[in-house]
């Protein structure tokens, strides 16, 4: 950007700040001021145009530091852009572009891009087909989801919903997707934990945190997600498919509430502006499945919104529920039960994962949800202290192993293939009569075998080739004992 | 409050935001007189709390309402008025690279009152640093006219001759 007196003597336009409140500026002169152009101040902070007033200019300003009135502005006849590139990979950065982390300067990617675009129209858009992995078994099988989906994660505070988060980014980037991680209003602490975390799993080189803490501008912390999805726009061109995490988004609109009522905008429902449906979909329209010149790719996008006890008919989680593809929902009493990922399968949709699956995994996801059903439903029995018979102890009985197979560890990712064999084999009863701790070890077992073994890998998925999930189950019958007995042999100490 | 004549001859006399501000501030120092108890009449406020020109002004202006000037109320009303009417007043911010005098200042508010209209009052400043000519800025729309500006850009575009002069 040039200085404060070249812009001057370009654009040949003058104002003057006239009020200061906070993050909006009223400032006097600008005749041809356009919304959304940058201003810059002659103090050397910019804004960009909010709104344009008979009288004066709205400005929301970008730094924390304070403007006093009477210093000048004048206009830059551009908008706003952030530089974009593969150099950010592995690097976290602020919403306008600049690196708040790192050792080694950030060498600045010489493209730059509006952060502010119109989503992609029709013609450039693809149907959901690919099966986006998480690595989480109870999302995977019971809640599938597919690349370029956007997805809500909402639930209680604490409940796993950063954990969910840091083992998809996890299983993704090793997959060789790009992700893009936008922490909106968050603390330094929180940031540089989830920076520290991915740098020591090794996946660091292949994400872009950006990062907005508590503490900037609530201007800088409005941009963090048009940023985020400004970045993976780029990756997309690319040819590649991109995983954006917005984090979260019910505080995007908590600040965005702020600089609209300082801005003097009419309050609506919750003292929420007017146009907060629109601040957040004209977002989520960016992500989805499309087609580019370097072929087909996505961005998949998981956003997150924060609930409060439990209640999922608050504003802006309905918003946000009307503008994805469905939505998990992190139950808090789930999580006091020990459940882990405390996901509510029964509360939780997807609307076009389920397109995306082969015929084994959704005969699987059949399976699975209908036996959650009556699992659920035979628990009421049990209130009742009445005695209950063989064929309802055993449905009990297998629930509860359900339960204990979807419980993950809290790092621990499961690839695909190898979730549909676990399932297939407990559903197979070849672990009847054994506890929930064995089942446990052996799986895990199982998981490190895959992870190291190679010829087992190319076992695993050639097995999960199968057409229908009855064939897979006939064909266990035969190899689950094989299978678990050689694992045992070799990973058992 | 339609005393556009009044206001015009109001407006022919101040020239400079600084006397606008003069003028505004015995306005204020009328409007505090106007209700104590010890001051008997206008006249007696007017001789005390503002300048000569400034007192003519306003008995000018209560003359030409039909306003007792016992009425010490419509007298407020009248003077807050002209207060709103004189904050609309637009001002051309000129700065310069020396202290103009008052026959300058003249000559300048003359020519902007001959070509741009009136209601305009100048708000001049003196900078060294532009050697000369003028930067001028009204209405939102700024104009270096300066010689500092003129060098520079003889500067950047003869930048080689100047350089081959100075071997």
């Amino acid at each position: 950007m040039k200085d404060f007196t070249a812009y001057l003597n370009e654009t040949e336009e003058i104002g003057f700040v006239e009020q200061v409140a906070d993050a909006i500026i009223h400032v006097s002169g600008l005749p041809k001021a356009k919304p959304d152009e940058i201003v810059v101040f002659e103090t050397g902070e910019f804004g960009q145009v909010f709104s344009v007033q008979p009288s004066y200019v709205e400005i929301l300003v970008f730094s924390k530091k304070q403007v006093k009135p009477g210093i000048r502005v004048t206009r830059t006849n551009e908008v706003l852009k952030v530089p974009v590139g593969y150099e950010l990979l592995g690097r976290v950065i602020d919403p306008l572009g600049k690196s708040i982390s790192g050792i080694k300067p950030l060498k600045t990617p010489s493209e730059k891009r509006p952060i502010d675009t119109p989503a992609a129209g029709i013609v450039k858009r693809r149907s959901v087909t690919k099966p986006f992995e998480t690595g989480i078994l109870l999302v995977d099988l019971a809640i599938p989801l597919g690349h370029g989906q956007r997805e809500l994660i909402v639930g209680d505070r604490k409940t796993g919903k950063t954990s969910f988060l840091t083992r998809t980014i996890l299983n993704q980037t090793r997959r060789g997707n790009i992700c893009v991680y936008a922490a909106i209003g968050k603390k330094k602490l929180d940031v540089k934990k989830i920076e520290e975390f991915f740098a020591q799993n090794g996946v660091l080189d292949k994400m872009v945190i950006l990062a907005s803490s508590s503490e900037d501008s609530t201007g800088v912390i409005y941009l963090t997600p048009y940023t985020a999805m400004t970045i993976s726009e780029y990756f997309r061109d690319e040819g590649k498919d991109v995983l954006l995490v917005l984090d979260d988004l019910s505080s995007h609109a908590r600040f965005y509430r702020e600089i609209s009522l300082l801005g003097k905008r009419f309050p609506g429902r919750n003292s929420y502006p007017s146009d907060i449906f629109y601040t957040h979909a004209r977002l989520m329209e960016r992500a989805g499945n499309f087609i580019t010149e370097k072929g087909e790719a996505s961005i998949t996008c998981l956003t997150v919104a924060e609930a409060t006890q439990g209640d999922l008919s608050g504003y802006i989680e309905t918003n946000l529920m009307s503008m994805t593809d469905g939505h998990l929902y992190f139950d808090k009493d789930l999580f006091y039960l020990g459940r882990r990922p405390a996901i509510n399968p029964f509360l939780s949709v997807t609307r076009v994962g389920r397109q995306t699956q082969t015929q084994l995994r959704r005969d699987i996801n059949r399976e699975i949800m209908s036996f959650l059903s009556l699992y659920e439903k035979m628990q009421s029995f049990i209130h009742f202290g009445a005695e209950l018979n063989e064929s309802v102890k055993a449905t009990l009985a297998t629930g509860e192993m359900i339960i204990h197979f979807f419980n993950q560890a809290i790092n621990e990712v499961v690839p695909i293939n190898l979730q549909i064999m676990a399932f297939s084999m407990l559903w197979s009863n070849l672990w009847r009569g054994h506890d929930t701790a064995v089942i446990r070890k052996q799986l895990h077992q199982i998981l490190e075998a895959y992870n190291s073994d190679k010829k087992f890998r190319e076992k695993i998925d050639k097995l999960a080739e199968s057409d229908s999930f009855n064939k897979l189950l006939r064909v266990l019958k035969v190899e689950g004992p094989q299978i678990i007995k050689a694992v045992s042999q070799k990973y058992g100490n | 409050m339609d005393n556009t004549l009044i206001l015009n001859d109001i407006l022919g006399d101040i020239k400079t935001v600084a006397e606008l501000d003069n003028f505004l501030a015995e306005i204020e120092n009328v409007l505090a007189g106007l209700f104590k108890v010890k001051n008997k009449s206008i006249e007696e406020i007017l001789d005390k709390a503002a300048g000569k020109s400034t007192a003519e002004e306003i008995k000018k202006l209560i003359e030409n309402n039909k306003i007792n000037p016992s009425d010490y109320s419509s007298v407020e009303k009248l003077l807050n008025n002209l207060k709103e009417a004189l904050k609309k007043i637009q001002i051309i911010k000129i700065s310069l690279a020396v202290d103009p005098s008052e026959e300058m200042t003249g000559h300048i508010f003359d020519w902007v009152k001959e070509n741009m209209g009136d209601g305009i009052i100048l708000d001049i400043d003196k900078d060294e640093s532009i050697l000369g000519g003028a930067i001028i800025s009204f209405n939102g729309t700024y104009k270096d006219l300066s010689l500092r500006r003129t060098l520079e850009e003889i500067f950047q575009t003869k930048k080689r001759e100047i350089m081959n002069f100075a071997k």
